[in-house]
């Protein structure tokens, strides 16, 4: 979780040994170990517990209590260590970065809330997931056994091995999961939102095990730059192999990105290059490039599609957005490839900004410029209408005339809503054909229409602004 | 049929928090929308209606406090609208990023255990904790949003599912 930058002001403290004070700066952090330097040039220890240590966040000491000084040893400075917290274990990666004295073992003390909760959960629901549990754990040992006896096969044998069990005895297991999500949803199809939340997180720390397995379930669940749906998630929903280093792992790795949500998405980056072909052929103004934005761009692999000979390169000009520096920081790379590979240097540029913030330019076109085809796709479903219709306003400026929008957004029958909130721990704002098309009621001029790709999971609002 | 939205414009002062609290209430009792709601969305405005007296920046156009409450088929969204100190973007990236955090999780419950651990942990009053906005999806039951328009002014919102809706 990214909260807060690192502070400006540097963390010091203080170890005492033997009675003495000895001063530090704190210079970085591990989760378990501050990394420091000593201000009066030397080690009062070195691979030696000390009886205390002090660090002061902003006004008084805080006692950490006893901890293991660890010189460092190989680097030039001699007044360099580790200071490993042994009487308390804290997180020391927060303490340095967000200031904050958070106990490695605080978690312990919510067991009996946590114990507490399963008695809000319905016994037909405790029966599912037992039984659920037990099944995967059969399956789970099984598939086991297969990669044991491969260990120390000749790789190329244990691939073809492989290859054969995913085939038969791998499909088995997928059609084994679909029933049971099916049972899934017919258990909790009369939830309330409340139930929902309860059910949800009581399920996942049944199937934690499970989830852990699966490279993009774990990453659904963990989040780590802090939301759903970064460029390595997106990485993986486009590559759509097994991925992992067990049979098992590689199976539940699979199974929720051939979901209809998870193919949604693959067939939305088709769409995209059809509809951006579309309005090229459309241009308002044929004598220069079209000019295309992407809000929420993330990794931009249909902007990659895009380009396939030199002359596209003079074809469109790209603009892409996303709050995420690592998710344009990969289109930026993957890009520059294709100009590379095409000997055509693509003309894109790239900003970092929130949607939410954006809109606090007061001279929004001076600074993101005019487009004749705006696109948004996997952002309108984490934004709740009085955040929506503004951010469309604000986009409907940005478009010139005769120019083009398309919006995203999963559609309330999205089929795969369940598995994603129970399985994944995603949650989205889902919408009707009327909440979406209500989003842009005041734009000036605008026409509308609204359709569904195959699966018919994920819905495009497309605006047409009247030419000049 | 009545009318469905109630805005109100109210000085950035202790005493609004209480008056803009008791208005939403009534408005939404003749709505009919259930008790246990009614209360959850009074924990929401004054949660939010605090944060706006104490973190609004009343020294610009703008010295007022906006508030509405709106009531539709399936929900009631609340919207509560101050300014912000102009170019005060780090405020503003901690509460985009605090937001889709909480958002992140099916149950906020799970966000608010994570956020109860440190807070209990903190034994300071350093960084703002962001327990007030964990509260507002958690005991709230709402989900937060914001945007900041143009003329440097705050519109978090909260919208809570009545009952029955998914
Ligand atoms: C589900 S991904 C979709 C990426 C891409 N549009 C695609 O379809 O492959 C969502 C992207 O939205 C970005 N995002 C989420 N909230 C945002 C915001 N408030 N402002 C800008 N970008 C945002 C994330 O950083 C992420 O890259």
């Amino acid at each position: 979780m990214s909260i807060s930058e690192v502070p400006k002001a540097p963390l010091r403290g203080e170890v005492i040994h033997e009675g003495r004070r000895h001063p530090f700066e704190v210079l970085g952090a591990r989760r378990s170990a501050l990394e420091v330097r000593f201000t009066n040039g030397t080690l009062p220890v070195d691979r030696m517990e000390v009886e205390g240590a002090e660090v002061t966040l902003i006004a008084d000491p805080i006692a950490i209590g006893r901890c293991r000084v660890e010189g460092h040893r190989g680097v030039g400075d001699v007044a360099m260590a580790h200071i490993i917290p042994t009487e308390t274990p804290l997180r020391c990666d927060d303490l340095y970065k967000r200031r904050l004295v958070v106990r490695l073992d605080q978690g312990f003390d919510q067991t009996a809330l946590l114990q507490r909760r399963k008695a809000e959960i319905r016994p037909e629901f405790r029966a599912y997931t037992a039984d659920l549990v037990y099944d995967l754990a059969i399956y789970r040992q099984l598939f086991d056994e297969i990669d044991a006896s491969l260990a120390n096969e000749k790789p190329e044998t244990a691939a073809l091995v492989r290859d054969s069990v995913r085939a038969k005895q791998g499909r088995a297991f997928l059609r084994f999961f679909d029933e049971r999500l099916a049972q899934l949803e017919t258990m909790v199809a009369g939830f309330t939102r409340a139930e929902h939340e309860r059910h949800g997180f009581y399920f996942r720390r049944n199937v934690w095990g499970n989830i852990l397995t699966s490279a993009f379930l774990a990453r659904t669940n963990i989040r780590p730059r802090g939301y759903a749906g970064d460029s390595m998630m997106m990485q993986q929903l486009y590559d759509n192999s097994y991925q992992g280093d067990s049979l098992f792992g590689q199976l539940m790795h699979k199974h929720p990105i051939e979901t209809a949500a998870a193919q949604a998405v693959r067939n939305r980056r088709k769409l995209l290059v059809d509809l951006i072909e579309a309005a090229y052929r459309d241009r308002p103004d044929p004598s220069r490039a079209l000019r295309i934005l992407s809000v929420a761009c993330g990794p931009a692999w249909e902007v990659r599609d895009l380009f396939t000979r030199a002359e596209d390169a003079a074809r469109f000009s790209c603009t892409l957005l996303d709050q995420d520096e690592e998710a344009l920081g990969e289109a930026e790379h993957h890009i520059h490839l294709v100009g590379t590979r095409l000997e055509a240097p693509v003309q894109a540029k790239y900003l970092r900004d929130s949607v939410r913030t954006m809109l606090m330019s007061k001279d929004i076109v001076a600074q993101f410029g005019k487009h004749d085809f705006i696109y948004s796709m996997g952002l309108f479903d984490y934004l709740t209408a009085p955040v929506a219709r503004s951010v469309l306003t604000r986009l409907y400026e940005l478009l010139e005339p005769g120019g083009r929008m398309v919006i995203g957004n999963f559609h309330v029958e999205n089929p795969t809503r369940t598995y994603m909130e129970y399985w994944m721990d995603w949650v989205l704002l889902y919408r009707h054909e009327d909440d979406f098309q209500a989003l842009g009621r005041e734009l000036p001029g605008a026409t509308f229409e609204i359709y569904r790709e195959e699966t018919r999971s994920q819905m495009f609002l497309d605006v047409r602004k009247p030419r000049g | 049929m009545t009318n469905r939205t109630l805005s109100l414009d109210v000085d950035p002062v202790w005493e609004s928090i209480d008056r803009v609290r008791r208005e939403n209430e009534v408005f939404l009792r003749t709505h009919q929308i259930p008790q246990p709601s009614i209360e959850a969305l009074s924990m929401v405005t004054c949660e939010l209606m605090e944060n706006a007296v104490k973190y609004g920046f009343f020294e610009g156009d703008v010295k007022t406090i906006q508030s509405r409450c709106s009531v539709e088929s399936d929900s009631v969204v609340l919207e509560v609208r101050s300014p912000v100190k102009p170019g005060d973007d780090a405020a503003m990236a901690r509460l985009d990023h605090m937001i889709q955090w909480i958002r992140g999780y099916q149950d906020p419950f799970q966000a608010y255990l994570m956020r109860l651990r440190e807070v209990s942990s903190q034994a300071m009053g350093t960084s703002e904790s962001g327990l007030g906005l964990v509260r507002i999806a958690y005991e709230g039951q709402s989900v937060l949003d914001f945007f900041v328009d143009s003329g440097s002014v705050l519109n978090i919102s909260a919208l809570h599912a009545v009952e029955g809706a998914r």
